[in-house]
């Protein structure tokens, strides 16, 4: 099926402002819009930009606005877009480097000023450790959803937060931020809060809920938000996570060998 | 006062005014099947604001749907506008307190017989 790609141009060092360019040619099924990309760059114009690396779904490079959508080019089947013209753009939110490249540099800040680590209670324990924390399926499930996040940058090019108000730190660093309290191996809940408990901080988010819906990992930051919020106010008891000495609990005569330790 | 106990406030106002709004509109707008002889009659309205529980009622609405309102008045504003923070948050103390004292005083007023 033939198919017209308008594509976001701009060159900051010649184009005053961005436009947009077409390229038509034959898309065969099973064509991803990242392998359109590659086709154009490779048969039609070397000059184009665009991020991209794994191929698929695993690095967040290639997050891109396809037709009016924040979406991965890797994971976008090009032929069940469902029409013949297939506009792509850089994400919006963020600064234009050159065509579909986006500056991502306000995500990651964002993302470190959340401190997406586990705070250890005790430093030294983490520092020089003496065994391994357990955690039961249950305590996982508490932020396992939300820890499956790529970084691609889809759900602040999605926010209208962040589109009034560059400051606010968005659904990636606000649901990484809960990601991290909600993970009971990890003492720095308080530090975090203190971080967004601020006027263009977690507050601003005003449930649009467009973050959810832009992320192709299936993660929702609208809910971490929510849950956050909630922390706030009805802290239930997180259990502490267990430390179990190393080579100190042997399995039981005939039992399943547990794996040796990671640390 | 911290962002997060503003938000609180706010979701407190809203479940006092869940509450106090029911009663105010049902008063007035079921007054049929409540068997409420026309709550817009001069003298109902008069008889209600000298009545101890309405007045009660009134001030506690008053307050809850002043605060709720004017918290999101200031969260599209902010949105709008977000270097402005102090401006909006002296612009938005100021109406608020403003339509709190014209508010309590018809109130009251008309609780003291005016």
């Amino acid at each position: 099926m033939k198919v017209r790609f308008k594509i976001w141009r701009y060159d900051p060092a010649k184009d005053v402002q961005p436009y947009f360019q077409d390229y038509t040619f034959d898309v065969k099924e099973g064509m991803t819009v990242l392998d359109c990309l590659y086709y154009i760059k490779e048969n039609i114009d070397a000059t184009l930009a665009f991020r991209a690396s794994c191929r698929m779904g695993i690095c967040g490079s290639c997050a891109m606005y396809i037709n009016k959508k924040p979406r991965l080019a890797c994971e976008t089947q090009a032929l069940s877009l469902g029409t013949d013209v297939i506009e792509i753009a850089p994400l919006p939110n963020y600064k234009n480097i050159k065509d579909l490249v986006p500056d991502l540099t306000p995500l990651f800040e964002k993302h470190k000023n959340v401190k997406p680590y586990v705070i250890p209670e005790n430093e030294q324990e983490f520092i020089n450790p003496t065994g391994e924390y357990s955690q039961t399926p249950a305590e996982l499930e508490e932020y396992l959803q939300f820890a499956y996040c790529i970084k691609c940058g889809a759900c602040l090019a999605a926010c209208p937060t962040v589109g009034t108000t560059p400051d606010f730190p968005g659904p990636q660093a606000l649901a990484q931020a809960y990601r991290y309290n909600a993970d009971n191996r990890d003492f720095g809940e308080k530090e975090r809060k203190v971080q967004v408990d601020n006027p263009k901080g977690l507050w601003r988010c005003h449930m649009a809920g467009a973050c959810a819906e832009a992320c192709p990992k299936g993660v929702d930051p609208a809910l971490a938000i929510q849950l956050f919020k909630r922390s706030f106010f009805f802290t239930g008891r997180k259990p502490k996570a267990r430390l179990i000495p190393l080579n100190k609990e042997k399995p039981a005569r005939g039992g399943i060998k547990a794996p040796e330790p990671t640390v | 006062m911290s962002e997060s106990k503003l938000w609180f406030l706010f979701i407190v106002a809203a479940l006092i005014l869940l509450v106090f709004l029911g009663i105010h509109l049902g008063y007035m707008h079921l007054d049929n099947i409540l068997g409420v002889n026309d709550p817009l009659d001069y003298n109902n309205v008069k008889t209600r604001g000298q009545d101890t529980f309405w007045l009660v009622s009134y001030l506690i609405l008053l307050v809850a749907a002043l605060y709720h309102g004017m918290y999101g008045l200031r969260t599209i504003l902010l949105e709008y506008f977000p270097q402005n923070l102090k401006f909006i948050n002296g612009l938005i103390g100021i109406i608020g307190f403003l339509a709190l004292v014209l508010g309590s005083y018809v109130v009251i007023y008309s609780y003291i017989g005016g």
